[in-house]
């Protein structure tokens, strides 16, 4: 008998890595064994993101030099492109979420309890899928033109990139797990499916055609307004200095604190009898 | 005959107990049932609103692409009323029965497997026409400058008509695509890609009249155009004589289609079925 | 604390669900107005499991086994009392402690269904940190025993339900855990598999020193595994003692089969009034065979009278089968009053 074996924090760092590289692996095993459904899922999203270029390219058709609350055709195809790289990660590691609240009714998540590993981690990533690169291809490929669109790349541009594209993903993260948490509290609701369809809605469009309250509610409390619309900001330059510091250190504070609701509403998971 | 007069009587029998046991689960869950039931379908319309607002507010004429924004606020409350009575291929669990074997169940008992989601198909409509209702009704006592009225009763009758034929359209569309499952191990996201061009085409996103006519004369030959677009703008008084009869035209060979396509499908998939893990 | 790898301290769990009036018009009025129902599964459980023991968990259903498994796995909170595992809280168990817990929930799959058994026990093994060598020697030992070196490349959805279940042990051994909770891990199997997997259990407990805690409706699977055995009835422990115990305190009877030289059978007569004596009841199949039921102090004497009285071809002794003790107990409030452990 061994005993407790206590694991250094590198340890625990080389046992995540470990672990998504794991599920990554299975994520592609499984996906050689469904080829069919590797191609649908990268057309699906496809049609997702034409859906919306085309929607705003239709909406600025209708008049010359129009502007949707100041926000041209170029801001909005920035905006677009991060919207269309959350979506891809979201697709590619977190889509196990969608399945949350059957999981909780089920009693499926037994044995994300039972694994010495974070359950954010064992249960959110879990379900990788390869398409998402693909996916991500087309994300960063529209991303870029819509950025060659509004000018010459700037330095400060190419600067802000990597922060704007850390938030996006992070508030993707926070997004997924937050409404997870309230899974646990309204078992068998499908609030969280609910609120991540009127997220996602909310969200796809540039944040200025809210009232200023409910614009900060979206971006400071959801925060899903941190999905698309403040990165874009932050690459066009609408935010700068200090407030963008403020924004990326309350994001990480939102983050780890969404977390630990997370965390603290799965022990009110109750199994199933059987 | 009369053996196929007690087969119908059965299968009606059926439906009546499968659209009562699907009310009772949509009822066994308070929180899920308002927000599944209630708020399903209200938030997209909502934010296209305020979409709507900014781009009119700094347009130079009041009327964009032949819609005035209190039109546009009428469409897309109408809009959302419809949308809560089109079936979704969340209502359907059939992939995931051939997916994990538990078709097998259904499959050694007497009775025709549609007629389950047959049943979760009325069980939807009947609730979600009365909350569709209540809610237009509730909407129109609070803000009529705002709410849209029907431009006659017969519109309105003509439009609901429209609506369900639609719904049963989609119905089967998406049954034949999950039922794909004979042969693909997964196909949500053939449901889902269906979906997003479906949301586009019907009309869901900008009214089918404001894009480019070149738009609207190819969906007017697709079902989902007549489903949720074409009923609106029916019941606002926005379309020309013989509008409804075209739109019969085109949904009810649509629904033939389709319930020959789910037959045949159905057919050629039971002779694939394994059963997996059971 | 007694150095107990697992111990209950008067665990309760109460499960609070509304009441459902059948109906469409009953579901209506659910939706405003709801009766509350507690339902108490383990009703106030002590119970204390050392290194290396292997204990059989039985019950009828509803008796509060899978409650009382996933209070002591941590999968759920006691309502009161305590459940401690490796001496914390079982619901509040760390990293550390999970690396040394295995379960296996019989009818709910803990692998991957989609996938070949053998990634599901690569991603186990990143999960559980286990170094490679030590996890390529346990799997190769494991897949011999359980003999499913074949199917270890098959999407597990693709095999039957024994070579599921044989992959479900496995995945849940790889990593050497202390501890395993084995919860009815052989329902609905053959014979074989059945036996594959006791043997299986038997030789990593003895082994290994693993501490199994094994629930079951077959009694075979106790009888052939266990040591200790627990017996639950309404969420209460109704006997916690060696099987050998339970033999021997409530077990004292014998069926003792005779078969008799034909024409000899009028030897019989009266021999119901002579085995009062013994507190023996006679049966007979047809007038060359008779049963006779004894209490297992008396079989000696009653065996030896027999043999006297009557002209026997042939003569068999059965114990009591571990099913009709368990009913005995259920049956019998008192009786189980005065087995449970001090």
């Amino acid at each position: 008998m061994s005993g407790a074996r206590h694991i250094s924090l590198l340890g625990k760092c080389r046992q995540r890595l470990a672990i998504l590289r794991q599920f990554l692996r299975v994520g592609l095993v499984r996906k050689a064994q469904f080829r069919i459904d590797f191609l649908a899922q990268v057309v699906m999203d496809l049609c997702f993101y034409s859906v919306h270029i085309i929607t705003f390219e239709l909406l600025f058709g209708m008049g010359d030099g129009f502007t949707i609350a100041g926000w041209d055709r170029a801001a909005v195809r920035v905006f677009l492109g991060f919207l269309f790289v959350a979506d891809a990660f979201m697709m590619t590691w977190l889509s196990q979420g969608w399945f949350l609240p059957q999981d909780i009714k089920n009693g499926n998540l037994d044995p994300v309890r039972l694994r010495p590993a974070p359950s954010i981690l064992v249960y959110f990533f879990q379900r990788f899928s390869p398409e998402g690169a693909v996916n991500f291809l087309c994300a960063f490929s529209y991303l870029g033109y819509g950025l060659t669109t509004c000018g010459p790349l700037s330095a400060d541009i190419i600067w802000t990139l990597p922060l704007a594209l850390f938030l996006c993903i992070w508030a993707e993260v926070v997004v997924a797990v937050g409404l997870g948490a309230l899974e646990f509290l309204f078992v068998n609701s499908d609030l969280s499916r609910f609120f991540i369809e009127m997220a996602q809605t909310a969200s796809g469009k540039p944040l200025d055609i809210y009232k200023r309250r409910v614009r900060q509610f979206l971006i400071l409390v959801l925060p899903v307004g941190v999905l698309a619309h403040v990165p874009a900001e932050i690459v066009l330059g609408r935010c700068h200095g200090l407030e963008l510091l403020g924004q990326v250190t309350w994001q990480i504070l939102l983050g780890l604190a969404v977390f630990a609701l997370f965390r603290r509403s799965f022990k009110r998971y109750e199994s199933a009898l059987s | 005959m009369s053996k196929a007069l007690a087969l119908l009587a059965h299968d009606l029998r059926l439906l009546r107990h499968t659209t009562e046991y699907e009310f009772r689960k949509v009822l066994a869950f308070r929180v899920g049932f308002v927000v599944r039931e209630l708020l399903n379908g209200v938030a997209h319309p909502a934010v296209m609103i305020c979409l709507y607002f900014a781009l009119y507010a700094q347009a130079s004429s009041e009327a964009i692409g032949g819609w005035s924004f209190p039109e546009i606020v009428g469409y897309m409350i109408l809009s959302a009323c419809v949308q809560k009575m089109l079936f979704h291929h969340r209502l359907l669990e059939v992939a995931d029965q051939i997916f994990t074997g538990h078709l097998t169940k259904f499959l050694v008992m007497p009775f025709r497997f549609f007629t389950l989601p047959l049943g979760r198909f009325v069980q939807n409509t009947l609730l979600q026409v009365a909350i569709a209702t209540l809610c237009y009704f509730a909407g129109l006592y609070l803000v009529p400058d705002w709410w849209p009225r029907p431009a006659s009763p017969s519109a309105a009758a003509q439009a609901f008509a429209l609506v369900l034929l639609g719904s049963a359209c989609f119905l089967l569309a998406y049954y034949c695509l999950a039922i794909l499952a004979f042969w693909l191990d997964v196909v949500w996201s053939l449901s889902v890609m269906f979906m997003f061009v479906a949301n586009f085409i019907s009309g869901r996103m900008i009214p089918v009249s404001q894009m480019p006519p070149i738009f609207e004369a190819i969906f007017r030959w697709t079902f989902p155009y007549w489903a949720l677009s074409a009923p609106i703008e029916l019941f606002m008084g926005r379309t020309p004589e013989g509008f409804f009869l075209e739109g019969l035209g085109i949904l009810l060979p649509t629904l033939l289609a389709l319930e020959l396509l789910r037959r045949v499908l159905w057919r050629l998939g039971r002779r694939r079925y394994v059963g997996a893990g059971m | 604390m007694s150095g107990a790898l697992l111990s209950c301290r008067s665990a309760r769990k109460v499960f609070r669900t509304h009441e459902r009036e059948p109906g469409l018009r009953g579901f209506l009025r659910g939706l405003f107005k709801r009766k509350w129902l507690e339902v108490e599964a383990l009703a106030g459980i002590d119970l204390e499991f050392a290194a290396g023991e292997f204990v059989g968990l039985i019950g009828s259903n509803g008796a509060g086994k899978t409650t009382l498994v996933k209070s002591m796995v941590g999968i759920i909170p006691v309502s009161s009392g305590r459940a401690e595992l490796f001496g914390r809280d079982a619901f509040h168990l760390r990293d550390e402690e999970k690396r040394r817990l295995g379960v296996v929930m019989g009818q709910r799959s803990q692998l991957w269904w989609d996938l070949p058994a053998l990634d599901s026990f690569e991603l186990l093994r990143a999960i559980y940190d286990v170094p490679r060598a030590e996890f390529d020697q346990r799997l190769a030992r494991y897949v011999e025993l359980l003999d499913v070196a074949d199917q270890l490349k098959i999407q597990l959805r693709h095999l039957s339900l024994g070579q599921r279940m044989k992959m479900e042990i496995i995945g849940a051994f790889l990593h050497g855990p202390e501890v395993v909770f084995l919860d009815e891990p052989t329902i609905g199997l053959d014979l074989i598999a059945r036996e594959t997997i006791r043997k299986f259990l038997v030789e990593l407990n003895r082994e290994e020193g693993a501490t199994l805690v094994l629930t079951s409706h077959d009694m075979e699977d106790i009888e052939h595994t266990c040591r200790r055995l627990v017996i639950l009835d309404q969420g209460a422990v109704v006997f916690d003692g060696e099987l050998v115990e339970l033999r021997q305190r409530i077990v004292g009877e014998r069926a003792i089969e005779l078969h008799l030289e034909p024409g000899t059978e009028d030897r019989a007569e009266g021999l119901a009034e002579s085995l009062q004596a013994f507190e023996g009841r006679l049966s007979r199949e047809n007038p060359l065979t008779l049963t006779v039921q004894v209490p297992a102090s008396r079989a000696h004497d009653c065996i030896a009278h027999l043999l006297s009285v009557l002209a026997v071809r042939d003569l068999s002794v059965e114990r009591q089968p571990l099913e009709d003790l368990i009913r005995q107990v259920y049956a019998t409030p008192s009786l189980a009053a005065g087995l449970a452990r001090p």
